[in-house]
């Protein structure tokens, strides 16, 4: 490389960034941070807002549930007492009806069956009296 | 904390060599102090992702791309970059009969910028990462996504086309420039 040549060279190695630049980049990167730390606490704060909103509405919606758990355990006690009563109604009925057939099957034993069963014995017996 | 640290001393190590980078490619201080702000500020963000080892090639594609964005925005606006031409005519003669100004350093890094702008922007590029900021070859061709034989040639290139320039366009400054 030639005098002239290593001259210029020189020349250019001798220039330096001005101080402005790294200023500038240093109050960038300042207001970067600034932006993005208010960027957290804005999130932060709708972040608690939305906390706190899900456990009043969580609270609340256990408050409902509850009433509605006693609300329904009344009822179902109510229908429970009812299916028994219905029950026991049904089981009494049944009982009587039971009871009504029997004493009409016993007459109808006594009326129906038995006369001619007692005939036929007297026949066998008046027949083998004569055998004998 | 550490992050902060760990870019305070690449920002210490590289500010200089990006800014001269960011000069030789483009005309404007205003524009190459923007380059050099906005590849510190993408080395910030970037900084956990990059390898400390590559950091510094990584700085100079990032204001390469920078630059060459800018240089492809200004030349679609309405003030189309200046030739080879129009540094011709914006040489300062006026500054170079003023013996104090001549031999003032500003002057005379003016003048070896306005030699380098002559030249195109790949050879630019090789010349000052090269001869200026001291890449070597292997860096140079990562920086600029070329062969590494390709850098060599261009800085011959680049090396011959400023010899010419040099004693051809106003040898008489040049010289007198630097003789203080």
């Amino acid at each position: 490389m030639d005098d002239q040549l290593q001259r210029l060279v020189r020349e250019l190695r001798s220039e330096s960034c001005p101080p402005q630049v790294m200023d500038r980049v240093a109050q960038r990167i300042a207001r970067e941070k600034g932006l993005r730390l208010r960027h957290a606490w804005r999130w932060a704060v709708a972040l608690m807002i939305l906390l706190v909103a899900l456990g009043a509405w969580q609270k609340q919606a256990g408050r409902n549930a509850q009433r509605k758990a006693a609300v329904l355990e009344v009822k179902a006690r109510a229908d429970r007492a009812r299916v028994a009563e219905q029950t026991a109604g049904a089981l009494g009925y049944i009982g009587q009806a039971l009871l009504e057939v029997a004493a009409q099957s016993q007459d109808s034993i006594l009326k129906e069956a038995v006369p001619p069963l007692r005939e036929g014995l007297e026949t066998t017996k008046n027949k083998m009296i004569k055998n004998i | 904390m550490i992050r902060e640290l760990e870019f305070q001393l690449l920002c210490q190590r590289h500010r200089d060599e990006v800014y001269r980078y960011a000069r030789g490619l483009l005309r404007n201080q205003a524009d190459a102090e923007d380059a050099t702000q906005e590849a510190l500020l993408r080395l910030w963000k970037h900084l956990p992702k990059i390898n400390l080892f590559s950091t510094r090639a990584w700085l100079f594609k990032t204001t390469r791309n920078y630059c060459l964005d800018l240089i492809r925005l200004q030349s679609r606006g309405a003030t189309p970059p200046a030739t080879d031409q129009d540094f011709v005519e914006d040489w300062p003669d006026d500054l170079a009969l003023d013996p104090s100004a001549a031999a003032d350093s500003t002057f005379r890094l003016e003048q070896a910028r306005r030699l380098l702008l002559k030249l195109p922007e790949g050879l630019r590029s090789v010349f000052i990462l090269y001869e200026v900021n001291g890449l070597r070859y292997r860096e140079i061709a990562d920086v600029l996504g070329i062969p590494m034989n390709t850098v060599k040639v261009n800085l011959l290139r680049a090396r011959e086309r400023l010899s010419r320039l040099l004693p051809t366009v106003k040898e008489e400054k040049w010289t007198t420039s630097c003789k203080d």
